[in-house]
Protein backbone atom coordinates (compact mmCIF):
# COMPACT_ATOMS: atom_id res chain seq x y z
CA UNK A 1 0.00 0.00 0.00
CA UNK A 2 2.63 2.82 0.82
CA UNK A 3 4.39 1.38 -1.78
CA UNK A 4 2.22 2.53 -4.11
CA UNK A 5 2.51 6.19 -2.85
CA UNK A 6 6.36 6.19 -3.68
CA UNK A 7 6.02 4.19 -6.61
CA UNK A 8 3.48 7.62 -7.65
CA UNK A 9 6.34 9.94 -5.99
CA UNK A 10 8.47 8.81 -8.28
CA UNK A 11 6.22 8.79 -11.37
CA UNK A 12 5.60 13.09 -10.47
CA UNK A 13 9.49 13.79 -9.61
CA UNK A 14 10.30 12.93 -12.99
CA UNK A 15 7.07 14.63 -14.52
CA UNK A 16 8.42 17.27 -13.09
CA UNK A 17 11.78 17.02 -14.40
CA UNK A 18 10.11 16.49 -18.06
CA UNK A 19 8.23 20.13 -17.85
CA UNK A 20 11.70 21.76 -15.96
CA UNK A 21 13.34 20.35 -19.60
CA UNK A 22 10.21 21.88 -21.78
CA UNK A 23 10.42 24.80 -20.28
CA UNK A 24 14.17 25.35 -21.01
CA UNK A 25 13.09 23.99 -24.71
CA UNK A 26 10.91 26.66 -24.83
CA UNK A 27 12.80 29.68 -23.38
CA UNK A 28 15.35 29.09 -25.83
CA UNK A 29 12.95 28.77 -28.59
CA UNK A 30 14.70 31.64 -30.53
CA UNK A 31 18.52 31.00 -29.47
CA UNK A 32 21.14 30.91 -32.08
CA UNK A 33 22.48 27.41 -32.69
CA UNK A 34 20.46 25.75 -29.69
CA UNK A 35 19.52 22.04 -29.62
CA UNK A 36 16.19 20.88 -28.35
CA UNK A 37 16.62 18.15 -25.77
CA UNK A 38 14.22 15.70 -23.78
CA UNK A 39 14.21 13.69 -20.82
CA UNK A 40 14.97 9.74 -20.75
CA UNK A 41 13.02 7.64 -17.75
CA UNK A 42 14.15 3.94 -16.57
CA UNK A 43 12.23 1.76 -14.16
CA UNK A 44 13.23 1.21 -10.89
CA UNK A 45 14.08 -2.04 -9.69
CA UNK A 46 11.66 -4.29 -9.10
CA UNK A 47 10.67 -6.49 -5.14
CA UNK A 48 9.99 -10.65 -5.29
CA UNK A 49 6.68 -9.86 -2.83
CA UNK A 50 6.22 -13.65 -3.71
CA UNK A 51 8.57 -15.88 -5.27
CA UNK A 52 7.56 -18.53 -7.62
CA UNK A 53 6.95 -21.31 -5.28
CA UNK A 54 4.88 -24.58 -5.70
CA UNK A 55 1.09 -24.65 -5.31
CA UNK A 56 -0.87 -27.43 -2.98
CA UNK A 57 -1.92 -29.00 -6.43
CA UNK A 58 1.41 -29.96 -7.79
CA UNK A 59 2.07 -27.56 -9.67
CA UNK A 60 4.02 -24.29 -9.88
CA UNK A 61 3.10 -20.83 -10.00
CA UNK A 62 4.57 -19.93 -13.55
CA UNK A 63 5.77 -16.17 -12.63
CA UNK A 64 6.15 -14.76 -8.77
CA UNK A 65 4.83 -11.94 -7.85
CA UNK A 66 6.74 -9.24 -9.22
CA UNK A 67 6.14 -5.30 -8.08
CA UNK A 68 7.94 -2.23 -9.96
CA UNK A 69 9.08 0.89 -7.27
CA UNK A 70 8.47 3.39 -10.23
CA UNK A 71 10.60 5.19 -12.58
CA UNK A 72 13.70 7.90 -12.40
CA UNK A 73 14.87 10.24 -15.23
CA UNK A 74 18.30 8.63 -16.25
CA UNK A 75 19.88 10.86 -19.13
CA UNK A 76 18.53 14.05 -21.15
CA UNK A 77 19.14 13.58 -24.56
CA UNK A 78 19.62 16.10 -27.36
CA UNK A 79 18.46 16.27 -30.64
CA UNK A 80 20.40 17.59 -32.92
CA UNK A 81 18.36 17.96 -36.04
CA UNK A 82 18.97 20.76 -38.72
CA UNK A 83 17.60 24.61 -37.08
CA UNK A 84 15.49 26.70 -39.76
CA UNK A 85 18.07 29.19 -40.97
CA UNK A 86 18.00 32.93 -40.62
CA UNK A 87 19.56 35.60 -43.47
CA UNK A 88 21.37 37.91 -41.60
CA UNK A 89 23.62 39.25 -44.46
CA UNK A 90 26.56 39.78 -42.03
CA UNK A 91 29.80 38.10 -43.68
CA UNK A 92 31.10 36.57 -40.29
CA UNK A 93 27.51 34.93 -39.49
CA UNK A 94 27.92 31.32 -40.76
CA UNK A 95 25.60 28.37 -40.67
CA UNK A 96 26.68 24.72 -40.95
CA UNK A 97 24.64 22.97 -43.48
CA UNK A 98 24.10 19.40 -42.34
CA UNK A 99 26.28 17.45 -39.87
CA UNK A 100 28.96 18.85 -37.64
CA UNK A 101 30.74 21.31 -34.74
CA UNK A 102 32.65 24.97 -34.82
CA UNK A 103 35.58 24.59 -32.89
CA UNK A 104 36.25 27.07 -29.91
CA UNK A 105 39.05 27.51 -27.38
CA UNK A 106 38.67 27.63 -23.99
CA UNK A 107 41.10 29.80 -21.52
CA UNK A 108 41.85 26.39 -20.16
CA UNK A 109 43.00 24.62 -23.04
CA UNK A 110 40.23 22.49 -23.62
CA UNK A 111 38.16 22.94 -27.19
CA UNK A 112 34.61 23.33 -26.88
CA UNK A 113 32.40 22.65 -29.68
CA UNK A 114 29.02 24.60 -30.98
CA UNK A 115 26.55 24.67 -33.93
CA UNK A 116 26.55 28.75 -32.95
CA UNK A 117 27.94 30.36 -36.00
CA UNK A 118 27.79 34.44 -34.98
CA UNK A 119 31.10 35.41 -34.97
CA UNK A 120 33.14 38.89 -34.28
CA UNK A 121 35.95 39.99 -34.65
CA UNK A 122 38.10 40.86 -31.30
CA UNK A 123 39.98 44.32 -31.07
CA UNK A 124 43.52 41.93 -32.44
CA UNK A 125 41.14 40.76 -35.40
CA UNK A 126 40.84 37.52 -33.93
CA UNK A 127 37.29 35.88 -35.06
CA UNK A 128 35.90 34.82 -31.86
CA UNK A 129 32.39 34.08 -30.55
CA UNK A 130 29.94 36.54 -28.78
CA UNK A 131 31.79 35.50 -25.04
CA UNK A 132 35.07 36.66 -27.09
CA UNK A 133 36.17 32.86 -27.41
CA UNK A 134 39.11 32.38 -30.16
CA UNK A 135 37.87 30.12 -33.27
CA UNK A 136 40.20 26.94 -33.10
CA UNK A 137 42.10 26.60 -35.46
CA UNK A 138 42.28 30.65 -34.90
CA UNK A 139 41.73 32.85 -38.01
CA UNK A 140 43.07 36.40 -38.29
CA UNK A 141 41.72 39.18 -40.45
CA UNK A 142 43.93 41.68 -41.91
CA UNK A 143 42.99 45.06 -40.23
CA UNK A 144 42.53 46.18 -43.83
CA UNK A 145 39.94 43.93 -44.96
CA UNK A 146 37.58 45.30 -47.17
CA UNK A 147 35.38 42.15 -47.92
CA UNK A 148 35.61 38.45 -46.36
CA UNK A 149 34.34 35.89 -48.05
CA UNK A 150 33.91 32.49 -46.86
CA UNK A 151 32.73 29.10 -49.43
CA UNK A 152 31.23 26.11 -48.32
CA UNK A 153 34.23 24.27 -47.64
CA UNK A 154 35.46 26.51 -45.46
CA UNK A 155 37.95 28.13 -47.59
CA UNK A 156 38.38 32.25 -46.31
CA UNK A 157 39.58 35.20 -48.45
CA UNK A 158 39.46 38.78 -47.85
CA UNK A 159 40.06 41.99 -50.25
CA UNK A 160 41.58 44.66 -48.56
CA UNK A 161 42.15 48.30 -49.95
CA UNK A 162 45.70 48.41 -51.09
CA UNK A 163 45.13 44.18 -53.48
CA UNK A 164 41.81 44.57 -54.57
CA UNK A 165 41.97 40.30 -56.08
CA UNK A 166 40.55 38.17 -53.25
CA UNK A 167 43.79 36.22 -50.98
CA UNK A 168 43.35 33.17 -49.15
CA UNK A 169 44.05 33.70 -45.19
CA UNK A 170 42.67 30.47 -43.63
CA UNK A 171 40.60 27.91 -43.64
CA UNK A 172 38.24 27.25 -41.29
CA UNK A 173 37.81 23.26 -39.81
CA UNK A 174 34.53 21.75 -38.16
CA UNK A 175 34.23 18.54 -36.16
CA UNK A 176 32.04 15.87 -35.54
CA UNK A 177 30.79 12.81 -33.38
CA UNK A 178 29.84 9.33 -33.92
CA UNK A 179 26.76 10.11 -31.24
CA UNK A 180 26.27 13.67 -30.71
CA UNK A 181 23.08 12.90 -28.43
CA UNK A 182 26.04 12.06 -26.01
CA UNK A 183 27.75 15.65 -26.09
CA UNK A 184 27.60 18.04 -22.73
CA UNK A 185 25.82 20.94 -22.71
CA UNK A 186 28.26 23.20 -21.21
CA UNK A 187 25.54 26.64 -21.50
CA UNK A 188 26.53 29.48 -23.68
CA UNK A 189 25.72 27.64 -26.60
CA UNK A 190 28.91 25.32 -25.80
CA UNK A 191 29.34 21.38 -25.76
CA UNK A 192 32.17 19.37 -24.40
CA UNK A 193 33.09 15.80 -25.82
CA UNK A 194 32.00 12.98 -23.52
CA UNK A 195 32.98 9.34 -23.33
CA UNK A 196 29.46 8.18 -24.91
CA UNK A 197 29.91 10.87 -27.61
CA UNK A 198 33.23 9.47 -28.94
CA UNK A 199 36.04 11.46 -30.20
CA UNK A 200 35.98 14.33 -32.81
CA UNK A 201 36.34 13.75 -36.36
CA UNK A 202 37.70 17.28 -37.63
CA UNK A 203 38.41 17.97 -41.35
CA UNK A 204 37.63 20.52 -43.56
CA UNK A 205 33.81 21.38 -44.35
CA UNK A 206 31.95 19.49 -47.19
CA UNK A 207 34.26 16.56 -46.28
CA UNK A 208 34.06 12.95 -44.27
CA UNK A 209 30.02 13.34 -43.89
CA UNK A 210 30.47 17.05 -42.78
CA UNK A 211 28.27 19.70 -43.45
CA UNK A 212 29.10 22.45 -46.02
CA UNK A 213 29.26 26.41 -44.53
CA UNK A 214 26.96 29.22 -45.63
CA UNK A 215 27.78 32.58 -45.13
CA UNK A 216 25.51 35.12 -44.11
CA UNK A 217 22.96 32.34 -42.22
CA UNK A 218 22.25 31.59 -38.93
CA UNK A 219 21.36 28.35 -37.61
CA UNK A 220 17.83 29.15 -35.74
CA UNK A 221 16.78 27.26 -32.77
CA UNK A 222 15.53 23.45 -33.71
CA UNK A 223 13.01 23.68 -30.99
CA UNK A 224 9.65 23.16 -32.47
CA UNK A 225 6.86 25.08 -30.68
CA UNK A 226 3.98 22.64 -31.56
CA UNK A 227 5.70 19.80 -30.65
CA UNK A 228 6.90 21.37 -26.99
CA UNK A 229 2.86 21.86 -26.45
CA UNK A 230 2.38 18.50 -26.94
CA UNK A 231 5.09 17.33 -24.72
CA UNK A 232 3.73 19.50 -22.29
CA UNK A 233 0.80 18.15 -22.14
CA UNK A 234 1.62 15.03 -21.58
CA UNK A 235 4.12 15.18 -19.07
CA UNK A 236 1.24 16.99 -17.23
CA UNK A 237 -1.36 14.84 -17.93
CA UNK A 238 1.15 11.89 -16.74
CA UNK A 239 1.69 14.32 -13.67
CA UNK A 240 -1.83 14.35 -12.93
CA UNK A 241 -2.51 10.80 -13.33
CA UNK A 242 0.40 9.66 -10.93
CA UNK A 243 -1.33 12.06 -8.27
CA UNK A 244 -4.75 10.12 -8.95
CA UNK A 245 -2.42 6.94 -7.99
CA UNK A 246 -1.24 8.97 -4.71
CA UNK A 247 -5.09 9.79 -4.21
CA UNK A 248 -6.37 5.78 -4.50
CA UNK A 249 -3.75 4.81 -2.15
CA UNK A 250 -4.42 7.41 0.41
CA UNK A 251 -8.28 6.58 0.12
CA UNK A 252 -7.57 3.30 0.16
CA UNK A 253 -5.48 3.51 3.52
CA UNK A 254 -8.46 5.89 4.83
CA UNK A 255 -10.64 2.46 4.33
CA UNK A 256 -8.69 0.45 5.68
CA UNK A 257 -8.48 3.27 9.35
CA UNK A 258 -11.87 3.57 9.35
CA UNK A 259 -12.26 -0.76 9.59
CA UNK A 260 -11.93 -0.70 13.21
CA UNK A 261 -15.15 1.48 14.73
CA UNK B 1 -7.95 -5.99 1.12
CA UNK B 2 -4.66 -7.26 0.45
CA UNK B 3 -5.06 -8.15 -3.11
CA UNK B 4 -6.37 -5.18 -4.26
CA UNK B 5 -3.46 -3.25 -2.68
CA UNK B 6 -1.20 -5.26 -4.24
CA UNK B 7 -2.87 -4.48 -7.30
CA UNK B 8 -3.09 -0.80 -6.53
CA UNK B 9 0.79 -1.00 -6.43
CA UNK B 10 1.02 -2.41 -9.81
CA UNK B 11 -1.26 0.04 -11.33
CA UNK B 12 0.96 2.94 -9.69
CA UNK B 13 4.14 1.26 -10.86
CA UNK B 14 2.19 1.41 -14.68
CA UNK B 15 1.22 4.96 -14.20
CA UNK B 16 5.00 6.30 -13.09
CA UNK B 17 6.60 4.31 -15.76
CA UNK B 18 3.82 6.03 -18.76
CA UNK B 19 6.70 7.64 -20.57
CA UNK B 20 9.76 5.70 -20.20
CA UNK B 21 11.57 4.30 -23.40
CA UNK B 22 10.53 0.60 -23.63
CA UNK B 23 8.34 -0.22 -20.38
CA UNK B 24 6.09 -2.91 -20.95
CA UNK B 25 2.90 -2.94 -18.43
CA UNK B 26 2.43 -5.34 -15.46
CA UNK B 27 -0.85 -6.76 -14.60
CA UNK B 28 -2.10 -8.90 -11.87
CA UNK B 29 -3.72 -12.07 -12.42
CA UNK B 30 -5.85 -13.69 -9.94
CA UNK B 31 -7.62 -17.14 -9.15
CA UNK B 32 -10.28 -17.47 -6.97
CA UNK B 33 -9.36 -18.57 -3.35
CA UNK B 34 -8.60 -22.56 -3.77
CA UNK B 35 -9.11 -25.28 -1.05
CA UNK B 36 -6.04 -26.23 0.53
CA UNK B 37 -6.79 -29.82 -0.19
CA UNK B 38 -3.97 -31.25 2.23
CA UNK B 39 -5.74 -29.37 5.08
CA UNK B 40 -9.19 -30.80 4.47
CA UNK B 41 -7.66 -34.42 4.51
CA UNK B 42 -5.31 -34.47 7.48
CA UNK B 43 -8.64 -33.53 9.37
CA UNK B 44 -7.98 -30.07 9.95
CA UNK B 45 -9.09 -26.19 9.25
CA UNK B 46 -9.68 -25.32 5.84
CA UNK B 47 -7.06 -23.42 4.46
CA UNK B 48 -7.58 -21.09 2.12
CA UNK B 49 -4.83 -19.84 -0.99
CA UNK B 50 -5.05 -17.18 -4.00
CA UNK B 51 -2.70 -17.81 -6.56
CA UNK B 52 -0.95 -14.47 -8.27
CA UNK B 53 0.93 -13.73 -10.83
CA UNK B 54 1.69 -10.37 -12.72
CA UNK B 55 1.39 -10.68 -16.12
CA UNK B 56 3.62 -8.49 -18.38
CA UNK B 57 1.92 -7.25 -21.23
CA UNK B 58 4.28 -7.42 -24.10
CA UNK B 59 2.57 -5.64 -26.84
CA UNK B 60 3.84 -3.20 -29.12
CA UNK B 61 4.82 0.16 -27.73
CA UNK B 62 4.32 3.90 -30.20
CA UNK B 63 7.67 4.46 -31.89
CA UNK B 64 8.87 7.35 -30.78
CA UNK B 65 11.24 9.94 -33.50
CA UNK B 66 14.26 11.09 -31.62
CA UNK B 67 16.44 11.41 -35.23
CA UNK B 68 19.48 10.45 -33.32
CA UNK B 69 21.86 7.57 -34.88
CA UNK B 70 21.92 5.47 -32.19
CA UNK B 71 18.31 5.14 -31.28
CA UNK B 72 16.40 1.98 -32.89
CA UNK B 73 13.66 0.83 -31.94
CA UNK B 74 11.68 -2.80 -32.97
CA UNK B 75 8.34 -2.72 -35.09
CA UNK B 76 7.11 -6.85 -34.85
CA UNK B 77 8.06 -9.24 -31.65
CA UNK B 78 11.63 -9.60 -30.33
CA UNK B 79 14.12 -8.30 -28.12
CA UNK B 80 17.86 -6.98 -28.69
CA UNK B 81 20.00 -8.70 -26.68
CA UNK B 82 22.57 -6.71 -23.75
CA UNK B 83 24.79 -8.04 -21.36
CA UNK B 84 26.81 -6.98 -18.34
CA UNK B 85 29.51 -9.92 -18.77
CA UNK B 86 27.37 -12.48 -17.25
CA UNK B 87 24.21 -12.26 -17.73
CA UNK B 88 22.30 -11.73 -20.93
CA UNK B 89 19.37 -9.61 -20.83
CA UNK B 90 16.58 -8.89 -23.17
CA UNK B 91 15.10 -5.40 -23.83
CA UNK B 92 12.59 -3.41 -25.98
CA UNK B 93 14.55 0.06 -25.06
CA UNK B 94 16.59 0.53 -27.96
CA UNK B 95 18.22 3.84 -26.90
CA UNK B 96 22.02 3.05 -27.35
CA UNK B 97 25.18 5.14 -26.92
CA UNK B 98 28.76 4.61 -27.31
CA UNK B 99 31.44 3.88 -24.87
CA UNK B 100 34.56 4.71 -24.41
CA UNK B 101 36.47 2.54 -26.38
CA UNK B 102 33.28 2.83 -28.84
CA UNK B 103 31.68 -0.02 -28.15
CA UNK B 104 27.68 0.05 -28.70
CA UNK B 105 26.45 0.12 -25.11
CA UNK B 106 23.10 1.07 -23.35
CA UNK B 107 22.12 3.40 -20.69
CA UNK B 108 23.14 1.43 -18.10
CA UNK B 109 26.53 0.37 -19.93
CA UNK B 110 25.35 -3.18 -20.83
CA UNK B 111 27.18 -4.50 -24.50
CA UNK B 112 24.79 -4.41 -26.92
CA UNK B 113 24.86 -7.75 -29.03
CA UNK B 114 25.51 -8.02 -32.46
CA UNK B 115 25.36 -11.64 -34.21
CA UNK B 116 28.96 -11.61 -33.87
CA UNK B 117 29.14 -10.63 -30.25
CA UNK B 118 29.98 -7.36 -29.02
CA UNK B 119 29.45 -4.44 -31.83
CA UNK B 120 32.69 -1.94 -32.13
CA UNK B 121 31.93 1.38 -34.28
CA UNK B 122 34.52 3.33 -35.82
CA UNK B 123 34.16 6.74 -36.16
CA UNK B 124 31.73 7.99 -39.11
CA UNK B 125 28.33 7.89 -40.16
CA UNK B 126 25.86 5.16 -38.33
CA UNK B 127 23.04 3.73 -40.71
CA UNK B 128 21.21 0.86 -39.17
CA UNK B 129 19.16 -1.50 -41.91
CA UNK B 130 15.67 -2.40 -41.37
CA UNK B 131 17.36 -6.17 -40.37
CA UNK B 132 19.56 -4.71 -38.17
CA UNK B 133 22.45 -4.13 -40.14
CA UNK B 134 25.09 -1.34 -38.95
CA UNK B 135 26.96 0.56 -41.38
CA UNK B 136 29.59 3.29 -41.01
CA UNK B 137 30.53 5.56 -43.53
CA UNK B 138 28.42 2.37 -46.39
CA UNK B 139 30.89 0.15 -44.45
CA UNK B 140 29.15 -2.98 -43.03
CA UNK B 141 30.21 -3.17 -39.16
CA UNK B 142 27.93 -5.75 -37.82
CA UNK B 143 24.32 -6.67 -37.48
CA UNK B 144 22.19 -6.38 -34.30
CA UNK B 145 21.03 -9.33 -32.43
CA UNK B 146 17.36 -9.53 -32.65
CA UNK B 147 15.77 -12.40 -30.86
CA UNK B 148 12.11 -13.83 -30.16
CA UNK B 149 11.94 -15.60 -27.19
CA UNK B 150 9.59 -19.00 -26.69
CA UNK B 151 8.88 -19.08 -22.77
CA UNK B 152 8.32 -15.76 -22.15
CA UNK B 153 6.46 -17.11 -18.56
CA UNK B 154 10.33 -17.67 -17.53
CA UNK B 155 11.02 -13.77 -17.78
CA UNK B 156 11.55 -11.47 -14.82
CA UNK B 157 12.09 -7.58 -15.39
CA UNK B 158 14.74 -5.92 -13.39
CA UNK B 159 15.47 -2.18 -13.82
CA UNK B 160 15.93 -0.73 -17.37
CA UNK B 161 13.26 -2.07 -18.99
CA UNK B 162 15.10 -5.27 -19.30
CA UNK B 163 13.93 -8.46 -18.85
CA UNK B 164 16.13 -11.43 -17.81
CA UNK B 165 15.56 -15.27 -18.02
CA UNK B 166 14.75 -16.48 -14.38
CA UNK B 167 15.98 -20.17 -15.11
CA UNK B 168 18.75 -18.88 -17.28
CA UNK B 169 18.22 -21.18 -20.05
CA UNK B 170 15.69 -18.40 -22.47
CA UNK B 171 14.79 -20.75 -25.51
CA UNK B 172 16.07 -17.50 -27.93
CA UNK B 173 14.52 -18.08 -31.78
CA UNK B 174 15.27 -15.84 -34.90
CA UNK B 175 12.58 -13.07 -34.83
CA UNK B 176 10.05 -13.16 -37.69
CA UNK B 177 9.78 -10.30 -39.64
CA UNK B 178 10.67 -7.52 -37.36
CA UNK B 179 11.43 -4.31 -38.48
CA UNK B 180 14.31 -2.08 -37.12
CA UNK B 181 13.96 1.48 -37.19
CA UNK B 182 16.86 3.50 -36.77
CA UNK B 183 15.74 7.37 -34.97
CA UNK B 184 13.08 5.52 -33.44
CA UNK B 185 12.67 4.56 -29.85
CA UNK B 186 9.95 2.31 -28.71
CA UNK B 187 7.39 4.49 -26.20
CA UNK B 188 5.66 2.56 -22.98
CA UNK B 189 2.72 0.41 -23.93
CA UNK B 190 0.88 1.52 -20.94
CA UNK B 191 -2.18 2.82 -21.63
CA UNK B 192 -3.15 5.89 -19.40
CA UNK B 193 -7.26 5.50 -19.69
CA UNK B 194 -7.11 1.79 -18.95
CA UNK B 195 -5.03 2.03 -15.99
CA UNK B 196 -7.71 4.78 -14.39
CA UNK B 197 -10.41 2.70 -15.41
CA UNK B 198 -8.53 -0.02 -13.33
CA UNK B 199 -7.85 2.18 -10.38
CA UNK B 200 -11.87 2.60 -10.01
CA UNK B 201 -12.14 -0.49 -10.22
CA UNK B 202 -9.23 -1.47 -7.26
CA UNK B 203 -11.39 1.04 -5.05
CA UNK B 204 -14.53 -0.06 -5.45
CA UNK B 205 -13.42 -4.07 -4.67
CA UNK B 206 -11.37 -2.63 -1.63
CA UNK B 207 -14.71 -0.71 -0.38
CA UNK B 208 -16.55 -3.90 -1.34
CA UNK B 209 -14.17 -6.40 0.75
CA UNK B 210 -13.67 -3.48 3.41
CA UNK B 211 -17.68 -3.44 4.12
CA UNK B 212 -18.21 -7.53 4.26
CA UNK B 213 -15.74 -6.50 6.58
CA UNK B 214 -17.61 -4.38 8.84
CA UNK B 215 -20.59 -7.05 8.06
CA UNK B 216 -18.95 -9.82 9.25
CA UNK B 217 -17.75 -7.61 12.42
CA UNK B 218 -21.46 -6.54 13.32
CA UNK B 219 -22.32 -10.39 13.13
CA UNK B 220 -19.88 -11.02 15.84
CA UNK B 221 -20.76 -8.15 17.96
CA UNK B 222 -24.15 -9.20 17.93
CA UNK B 223 -23.32 -12.93 18.78
CA UNK B 224 -20.92 -11.71 21.43
CA UNK B 225 -23.92 -9.19 22.93
CA UNK B 226 -27.30 -10.45 22.00
CA UNK B 227 -26.94 -14.27 22.36
CA UNK B 228 -27.71 -15.70 25.87
CA UNK B 229 -29.26 -12.16 27.06
CA UNK B 230 -32.87 -12.66 28.39
CA UNK B 231 -35.23 -11.15 26.78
Amino acid sequence: MLKSLSTAASGMTAQELAIDNIANNLANVNTTGFKRSRVEFQDLIYQMVQQVSPTTQGTETPTGLQIGGGTRAIASVKDFDQGDPLHTGNSLDLMIRGDGFFEVLLPDGQIAYTRDGSWKLSSEGKVVNADGLPMEPPLDIPEDATAIMIDGQGLVLVRTASTPEPTEIGQIELARFVNPAGLESLGKNLYAQTVASGEPVVSTPGKDGLGTIDQGYLENSNVRVVEEMINLIAAQRAYELNSKAVQTAQDMLGIAANLKR
Amino acid sequence: MIAQSTRQDITANNLANVQTTGFKRDRLFQTDLIDAQSGVENGGVLGLRQLQKVITDLSQGGLHPTSAPLDVALQGEGFFVVSDGQKTYYTRNGHFQLSAEGKLITAQGHAVQGEGGEILLPAGQVTIGSQGDIAVDGRTVGKLKVVALENTDDLVKVSGAMLVSRSGSAQEREAQGTIVQQGFVEASNVDAMREMVEMIAIMRNYQVSAKALQAEDETLLKTVTDIGRVP
